[in-house]
């Protein structure tokens, strides 16, 4: 018997999953479909002259991505935070890797699947019903900039995700709160110490930023910023990528670990 | 099939509720685990079924560590705890996706031990009273066919025949390779069930014995007066005083488990180095 992973077995934990949890899932996908009805709605006909342009529908779409993203990935563990439904979850006999890669496969292809056809689907009613005046109705495409802009995105999605992900089966109770508070408050204490690293490695006082992000200092009175260079910037994204990895792996950890 | 080894274990700031506990459970018995309020018993069928890491020792299933969960040992194990979750269908629709994790499960089973209890087939369970519920995932959990079942309060909630019909059900899926661990504080409800009694007391195994072992060494009996006579304990009741004394004669008495269990938290020495000492020394 394979004790890590079956196709057979991973196929009835996903089916199991579906079948208990499609009620709430259908839910909250209706209220996010309603947000974005309403949002969309008010931001076209009641605001004087608001127009979904290109810009509008990108931003829009990658603020409501990444709250939705990490709002619902914060609740994907929920049961195990429930101690009579932890103790079905855990000794259901399925190892915790299908366990974990059901709650991922929910949480990061079927929510981005799903998420982004109903967006569009919002964009195209919102965006043909008043187009902008003189100008044939134009829909931002997300995988146009895979390479540039839309990779950022999908990997700050990632990043968040893999964070509320950690969260949902760290905390009991109140993930999505409870993960982003520590979320920030981790936030401050990097850029605080990134601070005081680069003050002491340049031997002079530094202004906050993000680690392995720019430097910025005063001098004569200005501010100065040194960006990183192209390639340099390639190593930030894949020490994102890495921390993605930690996060999901730490989380696969922290399920093997759970107890009741 | 259960060995547990130098078993220690406590919750999170909390003194240790086992400590060096050891404990071997064999296959083709009904346990009946006893303890009073906070002994532990939940938490020790916990670190049985994988749920409570110990901190010390292990516990051991056929040979395997169920601490890892692994999927050869889960599928081979049910717990039926005290308060336990149902989620939102049928147990016709329960059955269809959760019985196939279960290689010996038997819907034909299942679906006899719903009639028996009672339970209705196309009832949303969570929309069910509690002992329907419980009832529901008894059937279930007998219908797995596991070879250890772990049953934590399983009466509790349940109505009179209920409790007639979980006795006859138990008794009759008792096999040679099949262990039943039932916890409760309700030894009346099961007295009759159970063959071998294990007590926690004190975070320790203080008694682990077959129910005839016991009536081999013990006699139960209600006396008008017991005066001269050599009682190990006794509790005064409306007929009479209700007495443990030590079995000299070699006739059986059925064991009091209520009056057997106060005798023994009571820390009532003798009586446990009487269970604790061998058949042939008894009636040296």
């Amino acid at each position: 018997m394979n004790n890590i992973f079956n196709l057979g077995r991973f196929s009835k934990l996903f089916i199991k999953h579906t079948v208990e949890h499609y009620k709430s899932y259908l839910m909250s996908l209706t209220v996010l479909v309603g947000v974005m009805l309403l949002g969309g709605s008010f931001i076209t006909y009641l605001i004087p002259g608001g127009f979904m342009d290109i810009g509008m529908q990108s931003a829009l779409f990658m603020s409501i991505f990444l709250l939705a993203g990490t709002i619902f990935t914060s609740t994907i563990f929920a049961d195990l935070g429930d101690n009579k439904k932890a103790m079905g979850f855990l000794t259901l006999p399925a190892s915790h890797f299908e366990k974990f890669l059901v709650a991922w496969l929910y949480s990061v292809v079927i929510f981005v699947v799903v998420f982004t056809g109903s967006f569009y689907l919002i964009l195209m009613f919102l965006v043909y019903l008043k187009p902008i005046p003189e100008q044939t109705p134009q829909l931002f495409n997300v995988f146009d900039n895979v390479n540039e802009a839309g990779f950022t995105m999908f990997l700050v999605f990632a990043l968040l995700q893999s964070i509320a992900f950690y969260g949902a089966i760290f905390f009991k109770k109140l993930h999505f709160i409870k993960t982003a508070f520590a979320f920030f408050i981790g936030l401050a204490i990097l850029i605080l110490c990134n601070k005081i690293i680069l003050g002491l490695l340049l031997g002079r006082s530094v202004l906050p930023t993000m680690p392995f992000g720019m430097l910025r200092f005063m001098e004569n009175s200005r501010e100065k910023a040194i960006n990183l260079g192209r390639n340099q910037g390639d190593y930030a994204m894949c020490l994102i990528v890495v921390l993605v990895i930690v996060f999901w792996l730490a989380a696969y950890y922290r399920l093997k670990e759970k107890q009741v | 099939m259960i060995q547990i080894s130098n078993l220690s274990f406590g919750y999170k700031h909390k003194p240790l509720l086992f400590k060096g506990l050891n404990l071997f459970l064999n296959k083709g018995h009904i346990y009946g685990l006893l303890g009073k309020n906070g002994a532990g018993k939940s938490t020790l069928l916990k670190n049985i079924t994988g749920l409570a890491f110990p901190e010390k020792g292990n516990c051991l299933f056929n040979g395997i560590n169920v601490a890892n969960r692994p999927v050869s040992v889960l599928e081979d194990i049910y717990f039926i705890a005290e308060e336990l979750f149902v989620p939102a269908l049928t147990p016709v629709q329960f059955v269809s996706n959760t019985a196939g994790f279960y290689p010996k499960f038997s819907k034909s089973d299942f679906y006899h031990y719903l009639k028996v209890l009672d339970v209705e087939l196309d009832a949303v369970m969570d929309k069910q009273s509690f002992g329907q519920q419980k009832k529901a995932m008894i059937a279930f959990g007998l219908a797995t066919n596991t070879s250890l079942l772990i049953m934590d309060e399983p009466t509790n909630g349940l109505d009179i025949p209920s409790k007639v019909q979980f006795r006859k059900l138990i008794a009759s899926v008792l096999t040679d390779d099949r262990c039943i661990v039932i916890s409760t504080h309700q030894v009346r409800d099961l007295d009759s069930l159970i063959d071998t009694l294990l007590v926690l007391h004190e975070r320790e195994i203080v008694v682990n014995q077959a129910v005839d072992e016991i009536t081999e060494k013990l006699t139960f009996g209600v006396f008008a007066d017991t005066t001269n006579m050599p009682v190990l304990y006794e509790e005064e009741s409306m007929r009479g005083k209700n007495a443990i004394l030590q079995n000299t004669s070699g006739k059986f008495s059925k064991v009091d488990l209520e009056l057997l269990f106060n005798a023994i938290i009571s820390g009532n020495r003798s009586l446990l180095e009487i269970l604790k000492s061998s058949s042939n020394e008894q009636y040296i």
